[in-house]
């Protein structure tokens, strides 16, 4: 097994649910998300999040809106739809159970090492 | 003393150093054709010139007056190459494009620097065209762009083919020789002139090159003729094409063999002329 591919792939897979997730608190610019997701080192280049965001609004998920900024270019703010709001709950649900059988096992694991 | 240009991006002007612009548009160029050809690309291209122009207002908000080449590879360095971008995506299969996805996810996305090695170490081939190399020229670039197009490294040796094909009747012919040595430069300008001479041809010929071949005035377009990519690990020159070699000769060949028709003709002229010359 490749440590570094394995990490890379959940890395990959937790993307567009933690992209939904920033969106739902507030909509936000691009550069808001990249800095959340670096913070929790979910992307390694910046340019990684313009394809994701594309995507995610062509699929229907995000809507955005061009706001002039005092700070530079004007800026797209994104932000959920309907279809985003029921596909993050979908992903809420999915990630509940995940995240709850991983810790069953793992737990499991402590116990026969005790 | 260095070059400076001014770009607006956005509405807010940059004074830019060249090479610094120069490695921007390459890269602005080349994620416009890396994502061009999906749906949504010109947007994802439209995005990461909008990340350009914020990173570049904020050097611009710190004081920083004139953006240089360092400064520029910083910027993209953070936004990460197309290749990279595309290597990072979310495995989908809506797009052919991400099948280098699983090629790289292999090397372990952590170790950039181990990326940028292999890139560096197996330059990508892009399809080649032609242009005048006007930065490696003696007039106008032609023949040095002709060997470099066909994977030559060494342009001198088209040039001094071309010169002594275009020089050789006039020592061969005896007439030519003899009215050249006679009239001095007088004839040379006629003979120059000369339908039938090859030295007139060759220039001809040249001139038109010179008026229908671009000049490769950017580096994405001296990457075209060299055909390579420009990338931001091998910016810096590093003109050394060592396989070129066996296409150059070809080429050289080629040219030779043309040329070499072109002064029988222009012997067969000469002869004619003698002939024409006798029966006066």
């Amino acid at each position: 097994m490749n440590i570094e591919n394995a990490k890379s792939q959940m890395r990959k897979g937790m993307l567009e649910y933690c992209i939904l997730l920033i969106l739902n608190r507030a909509p936000s610019y691009a550069t808001d998300i990249i800095r959340r997701l670096e913070e929790a080192q979910l992307i390694v280049v910046e340019g990684t999040l313009y394809p994701l965001l594309t995507r995610l609004k062509n699929d229907g998920m995000l809507c955005y809106e061009w706001k002039e900024s005092l700070y530079g270019p004007p800026r797209k703010y994104y932000a959920l739809t309907e279809q985003g709001r029921e596909s993050l709950q979908a992903l809420d649900e999915a990630w509940g159970a995940l995240a709850n059988t991983v810790n069953i096992l793992r737990n499991a694991e402590k116990q026969d090492e005790q | 003393m260095k070059k400076n240009i001014n770009i607006n991006l956005f509405g807010v002007n940059y004074a830019i150093n060249e090479d610094a612009y120069e490695l921007l548009e390459t890269y602005l160029n080349r994620v416009k054709q890396c994502f061009g050809q999906r749906e949504g690309g010109e947007e994802i291209a439209d995005d990461i010139e909008h990340r350009v122009a914020e990173l570049l207002w904020e050097k611009k908000q710190l004081g920083v007056e004139t953006i240089d080449l360092m400064t520029i590879k910083t910027i993209l360095k953070q936004i990460g190459e197309p290749e990279e971008i595309m290597g990072e995506e979310v495995p989908n299969e809506d797009f052919s494009a991400n099948a280098p996805a699983e090629e790289n996810s292999g090397t372990g996305d952590e170790n950039p620097s181990a990326k940028e090695t292999k890139t560096e170490k197996e330059p990508r081939t892009t399809k080649r065209k032609l242009f005048r190399a006007t930065h490696d020229k003696v007039l106008g670039g032609v023949l040095s762009g002709l060997t470099y197009y066909m994977g030559g490294s060494n342009p001198n040796l088209l040039r001094a083919i071309v010169i002594a094909i275009a020089l050789i009747p006039m020592f061969c012919s005896p007439l030519s020789l003899l009215s050249h040595t006679f009239l001095g430069g007088f004839s040379l300008i006629v003979s120059l002139f000369n339908l039938c001479d090859p030295a007139f041809w060759s220039i001809v010929i040249y001139i038109l090159c010179w008026i229908l071949i671009p000049a490769a005035d950017t580096p994405e377009k001296r990457e075209q003729l060299m055909g390579r990519k420009e990338t931001l690990a091998n910016t810096p020159d590093k003109n050394n094409s060592s396989d070129g070699c066996m296409k150059g000769c070809i080429v050289a060949i080629i040219v030779v063999a043309v040329l070499i028709l072109a002064t029988f003709y222009g012997l067969f002229s000469f002869l004619q002329q003698m002939i024409m010359f006798n029966h006066i």
